[in-house]
């Protein structure tokens, strides 16, 4: 029996040690030709197939869902027949090594009588590190805390391998806190003209704000869900929790299903919720079931902060002071790195920006200054990626003004109403 | 014409190009400076005049007489020393460096004999008929490397005529001053065929010089050919110190103006028909343009970007790799050459490279004498011919007799002749201490063979296969080469033992640049190494952490010159993000390779990043094995720099 091909588990990007077997083509002993896909793999940011390269006898070494180590045998190719065998379970993982103390870490580890094997998963273990585990803080050893789930509320979406490499990977680094944050300047000039005339409050951002975060949560799940130790939690429904300080101490009071209110409906019941908190006539009700929450810093002359996400949640948006000389207001999105990405959070709050900049376009007066002129130029320009129809055709024919898409490959582009609904 | 009318036609083209070239000299429309042949026209007809096709020429800074009559293009020689782009190197060689159709100049007094040696080698091993010549003066005779030469064409029948020009001056020195003994003697020594002529009888030095080059091609075997002549001109501008009663008696001998004394209508109208052609070509490129910058120096390749894969592990040696790269290579291409001193098998060279090839390709591995100047020169003038030469320079500390072949040559080559031609000569040197082989035979002396225009200078190291890169020169290299090997790391096997925590990897680029870098940690410092250090700086990374409780990511230069730009850039963004770099190295640190290697990474870096270099101490290694590990980094010098410099 002569040995053709032989396939261990490639490298293919420097984090991944390991890879998923997500399925094997044929079973052992099966008889595969040349270019056949014999099993595939995934890693946490592709997936990779094997090929045959050449005729023959198929033997496996591993078994679907086993984690296999970069190096590891996958499978070979016999010019024969071979028997079919029980595979030895999974792989051994790639060999990581003693950890490695400082000197210093030594010491206090010694002064203090704790045991080493409490470090065994890291690698590197300085005089921090034994610290963090003294005092708790930098808990090098916390886990991720397992949430209990209602799926009254929630529906639950198991994490991916390649999302678990990737929690495993960071918290190792990060230790057990993985949150991040991304923010952005929003300008604010000539931004509330239009929506002065219909709300209450005057110049406030607010009630814009929770508009358009609520509409933004139903196309970005992610963010109106928390990380529940195996899976994800995504909420059925989109409460946005505002937090409040008026004098006594901090709240988030619930504004209940924002996604399916105006931008008047929010304000009333911003309110509302105010005047409760004063009058200390908050429920329970009022302050639990948030999915999301906002928290408005800007009476505190701040330009800048980055906010806490709270329990059962992913993400959490903070508004700073507007910089009355720049007209501009800083927005923080804050998220867990274990429920979504870098990316998706940028193109969130990116999102976010564009939408609320949408009002100025409508306000904006024809001598606005350079500032604007990029503005003024997509609104000049802006038009129906489809019939090419121009703002200011649309504007001609009476038409509502042209509306922003994403298109199926990802660009956002404008598109009139007659491309979008159909001729009438 | 008569044969002998067309001789003076000839001695008068080249008297009258170079008093033109005077003329315009004084009148201030040439730059530089010429040194003419003045006096001395008929040795060039003699030897450059008489060759064959496939023959070839090198001469030196007296060359436009020898050039024109081998060329008999009068016309690219005048456009080229008024630095003309219409001249034969474009104006960038001008006098003494001229390039075109087997002609080569040089002004390096001495450096073209083994180029020539070189390429006339090339001949016999292609079984051609050709030959080549090589004029040189009496000065030059006191050039070491013109009798390392001499010796080596005599042991290896080098079909080479080596034309010595006697004038009885070199510049502005009196032959006697400095010479001792006999010229002629000197080759007969070496038992090489000698010859002896004289510029004041042209026809009997014509003949005599057509039995010099008939010689040389029938019998395959260098001839030495000593020619008296006399320069009746200054040696290159206007001040001549010599007697006026002496050049008087010499003008007096000189066949031209006898021949115009005697036959004055004959040499009237030789002068007409001379002259009208001259002022044609003079007055075409006076005109012409000079090249510009942009042609000279055309903006360098893109750079292949980066792709990282991890490095394998070999279980084979260093040294074997290498050797199995000559094996495979020599069997490939038989223009593969291996040289070097000592390399025949069995002994197979000082460190074993060598091993086995010479029993299997006896007629390209050449065990050379103790020569290094000329084995370079010969180097040379094989890749000049198309052959793909590995000179093997013993030990590192010797590359220092290669210089003037690698500066003057073979890096100035392509440019000087405004890129006819290229040199693909490699040029193999172990170097590195930690074995104890004293001052002489341990220094790490790569800083002098950076920076050096055209020349590509590689450090191999323990964690990339040789063979990749040896493939890679052979593959693509248009230029020179230069590899420094290290002699504790041949009995290294590739990327054996392996840091915990650690991952290994490397670009896949020719010359790759490898990066070690902690698995699940945060690099905190990063480190920039090369050569022979790697495995010093690899063994370090845990001490860092012990010590200094800082991560460590370890970059590997193969490349040392010129930077590849892409791979500083890598280096940049890993070094603002630990806010630290230091570079290990095995030389001294004053304006050494680290040196480079920081300025070139930080100088695009907006950041600010604390800096380090690693190196020996300023002193020749020591013998003493306590002392010599005093001098030489260890794993405590490291710790060290790292812990002063962040203080
Ligand atoms: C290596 C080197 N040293 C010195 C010089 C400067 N130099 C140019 S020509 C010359 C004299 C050469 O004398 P010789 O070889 O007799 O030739 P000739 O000038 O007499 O033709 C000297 C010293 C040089 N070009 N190269």
């Amino acid at each position: 029996m002569k040995l053709l091909q032989e396939v261990y588990v490639p490298q293919v990007n420097a984090n991944d040690r390991s890879a998923q077997i997500i399925s094997l083509n044929f079973a052992s002993g099966d008889q595969v030709k040349k270019g056949d896909l014999l099993l595939a793999l995934e890693y946490s940011k592709t997936v990779f197939s094997v090929e045959a390269e050449t005729d023959g006898y198929i033997k496996y070494f591993c078994r679907p869902e086993d984690e296999v180590a970069v190096n590891g045998l996958l499978l070979k190719i016999y010019d024969q027949v071979c028997e079919p065998e029980v595979s030895s379970g999974s792989l051994p993982k790639t060999e990581v090594g003693a950890t490695i103390f400082s000197k210093a870490a030594l010491e206090l580890i010694k002064a203090k009588g704790i045991d080493k094997a409490r470090f065994a998963n890291k690698g590197f273990v300085s005089r921090d590190d034994v610290l963090g585990i003294l005092g708790g803080e930098k808990g090098v050893e916390k886990k991720a805390n397992s949430s209990s789930v209602d799926s009254n509320l929630v529906e639950t979406k198991k994490i991916s391998h390649s999302k678990k490499l990737e929690i495993d990977y960071l918290s190792q680094v990060q230790s057990a806190n993985m949150n991040s944050a991304v923010s952005i300047y929003l300008d604010v000039e000539h931004l509330f003209k239009s929506i002065n005339q219909t709300l209450t409050l005057k110049n406030s951002l607010l009630p814009l704000i929770i508009f358009e975060v609520s509409r933004l949560l139903l196309k970005y799940p992610e963010f109106n869900a928390y990380f529940a130790g195996e899976a994800i939690a995504y909420y059925k429904r989109v409460n946005v929790g505002i937090a409040l300080d008026l004098g006594d101490g901090l709240k988030v009071v619930k504004i209940k299903d924002t996604a399916d209110k105006s931008i008047g409906e929010i304000e009333a019941q911003l309110l509302e919720a105010g005047e409760k908190y004063i009058d200390k006539k908050l429920s329970v009700d009022d302050l639990t079931g948030s999915t999301f929450t906002i928290t408005d810093l800007s009476a505190e002359d701040i330009t800048s902060f980055v906010p806490l996400i709270n329990q059962n949640q992913s993400a959490i948006l903070g508004v700073a002071a507007v910089d009355p000389r720049l007209q501009r207001v800083l927005l923080t999105l804050a998220f867990d790195h274990r429920v979504t990405a870098g990316k998706k959070a940028s193109s969130f709050i990116r999102e976010l920006k564009e939408r609320i900049k949408s009002y100025t376009l409508k306000n904006l007066p024809e001598d606005a200054d350079d500032k604007f002129s990029e503005i003024k130029s997509e609104k000049k320009q802006a038009k129906c990626y489809l019939c090419l129809k121009s703002l200011k055709e649309d504007q001609s024919l009476k038409g509502p003004g042209l509306i922003k898409v994403i298109t199926h490959d990802g660009r956002e582009e404008f598109i009139c109403r007659s491309c979008l609904e159909g001729w009438r | 014409m008569t044969q002998a009318l067309e001789l003076f036609r000839e001695a008068l083209l080249i008297r009258r190009v170079e008093e033109k070239l005077l003329q315009l000299f004084s009148e201030g429309r040439l730059s530089g400076t010429i040194h003419s042949c003045v006096g001395q026209e008929f040795s060039a007809i003699a030897f450059a005049g008489q060759l064959q096709k496939g023959d070839f020429v090198f001469s030196n800074h007296r060359c436009h007489g020898h050039y024109i009559s081998f060329l008999k293009d009068h016309e690219g020689l005048i456009a080229e020393i008024l630095g003309k782009k219409t001249g034969v190197c474009s104006g960038i060689g001008g006098s003494q460096h001229l390039c075109g159709n087997n002609f080569y100049s040089n002004g390096i007094q001495g450096g073209i004999v083994p180029v020539a040696a070189g390429m006339a080698l090339a001949k016999k091993l292609c079984n051609s008929n050709s030959i080549g010549v090589v004029f040189i003066g009496d000065g030059t005779l006191g050039q070491g490397v013109v009798y390392e030469t001499m010796n080596i064409i005599s042991k290896w029948d080098i079909p080479l005529l080596i034309i010595c020009e006697n004038n009885y001056y070199a510049q502005s020195t009196k032959s006697e001053t400095n010479l001792a003994g006999d010229i002629i003697k000197r080759a007969e020594a070496f038992g090489i065929r000698t010859l002896r002529s004289e510029t004041f009888s042209p026809q009997d030095l014509v003949k005599k010089a057509k039995e010099s080059i008939d010689m040389v091609r029938k019998e395959k075997k260098p001839v030495f050919h000593l020619v008296e002549t006399y320069r009746l001109y200054p040696h290159s501008k206007g001040d001549d110190h010599r007697d006026p009663a002496e050049i008087e008696t010499f003008r007096n001998r000189d066949p031209l103006y006898n021949f115009a004394r005697e036959n004055q209508e004959a040499y009237e109208q030789l002068l007409i028909e001379v002259d009208s052609s001259i002022d044609v070509a003079i007055k075409r490129h006076l005109s012409a343009d000079e090249i510009s910058i942009k042609d000279y120096y055309p903006a360098r390749k893109e750079e292949a970007p980066i792709l990282w894969i991890p490095i394998e592990s070999i279980k084979k040696r260093q040294g074997e790799l290498i050797n199995d790269f000559f094996m495979k290579s020599m069997a490939a291409d038989d223009k593969v050459i291996f040289m070097g001193e000592d390399v025949l098998s069995p002994y197979g060279g000082a460190f074993k490279i060598a091993k086995g090839l010479s029993v299997k390709y006896p007629e390209r591995v050449f065990a050379t004498p103790i020569s290094e100047p000329a084995i370079t020169g010969i180097a040379n003038g094989l890749a000049l011919a198309g052959f793909r030469p590995f000179l093997e320079i013993m030990f590192g500390d010797f590359v220092t007799l290669c210089m003037d072949q690698i500066i003057n040559h073979a890096s100035k080559f392509h440019h000087m002749y405004n890129a006819q031609v290229s040199c693909p000569v490699v040029i193999r040197t172990p170097m590195g201490g930690y074995r104890g082989y004293g001052p002489t035979h341990s220094q790490t002396l790569d800083k002098f063979l950076i920076g050096i225009d055209n020349i590509t200078t590689l450090a191999l190291n323990s964690l990339i296969d040789p063979s990749v890169i040896y493939e890679n020169i052979l593959e693509s290299s248009e230029h020179p080469v230069i590899v420094i090997e290290n002699k504790a790391d041949y009995a290294k096997r590739i990327a054996d033992k392996r840091l915990p925590h650690y991952k290994y990897e490397r670009t896949k680029g020719s010359y790759p640049l490898a990066k070690i870098s902690p698995v699940f940690a945060k690099p905190t410092i990063t480190l920039v190494t090369y050569g022979g250090m790697v495995d010093l700086v690899l063994s370090s990374l845990p001490v860092i952490f012990e010590e200094l409780e800082l991560i460590t990511e370890v970059y590997v230069l193969t490349q040392l010159s010129p930077l590849n730009p892409l791979e500083l850039n890598i280096v940049r963004q890993a070094a603002e993000k630990t806010k630290k770099l230091f570079v290990v190295e095995e030389g001294s640190a004053f304006a050494g390779v680290g040196s480079e290697i920081i300025t070139s990474v930080v100088e695009e870096s907006s950041q600010a990043i604390k800096l380090g270099r690693v190196a020996s101490l300023p002193l020749p290694i020591p013998s003493s094995p306590s002392l010599e590990k005093c001098v030489l980094p260890d794993v405590g010098t490291i710790i060290k720099t790292i812990k002063e410099r962040l203080a």
